[in-house]
């Protein structure tokens, strides 16, 4: 494995640990209690950082949701529990 | 040697700051720094001791966002090419960057193989 490749894992690693610090944050949006900006904030992370590191279904479902609430709509549970799925299934696999 | 092109990389997020300067410095021609906010970066510009040939900019950033740090680096007489990242891209949002005076925009997320090949379009197509 090159030099380039190690750290990048490395940090691809570090990206699934962040992830799973962001879970919480999600599955409390999903009952609606998290306000709109905290949770714009996460997804615009999630959806700019995870197709770097290669997750491209996370990230366009987290930009299905950055999209919604930069829009200045609100997000429904069916919009946003793939995306919390997505993140449960990484982070936990 | 000394590099070619110096990029001055500001994001607010480190790991990918990280991952871009890794990606851009696979083109040996390329040195790249990080920032991490609009303050940081402007801290190294003044410094003088690193002068950036271009600065990579975050658009959507806590505190000062890319908008406004390229007009306090315009404003400050820092004229080198100024490309926008962003995950937020629609057609109209990339005529207002252009407004703003960027050289250009590039989406995230961006593929770390081919990021330095698309700062090099950019840039040779503003020119």
């Amino acid at each position: 494995m090159s030099g380039f490749d190690e750290r990048y894992e490395a940090l691809k690693a570090r990206f699934v640990t962040r992830c799973a610090g962001d879970l919480p944050v999600l599955e409390r949006a999903l009952e609606g209690g998290v306000d709109a900006e905290t949770l714009r904030i996460t997804v615009h992370r999630l959806s700019g950082a995870a197709g770097t590191f290669g997750y491209h279904d996370l990230s366009r479902l987290a930009g299905v949701v950055d999209d919604r609430l930069v829009e200045g709509k609100a997000v429904s549970k069916a919009e946003l529990t793939p995306l919390v799925e997505a993140v449960q299934v990484l982070t936990r696999s | 040697m000394s590099a070619e092109l110096r990029v001055l990389y500001v994001d607010d997020e480190p790991d990918i700051r990280e991952v871009a300067c890794m990606a851009l410095e696979l083109d040996p021609t390329i040195e790249c720094r990080g920032a991490g906010s609009g303050p940081d970066a402007m801290a190294i510009l003044a410094e003088g001791a690193w002068p950036a040939d271009v600065v990579l900019l975050d658009v959507m950033m806590p505190g000062k966002d890319g908008p406004a740090v390229l007009a306090e680096l315009r404003a400050r007489g820092f004229k080198m090419p100024v490309v926008f990242i962003t995950a937020r891209a629609q057609s109209h949002e990339l005529a207002r960057f252009v407004k703003y005076g960027a050289a250009g925009v590039i989406t995230k997320p961006f593929d770390p193989m081919t990021l330095a090949l698309e700062l090099k379009a950019v840039l040779a197509r503003a020119k």
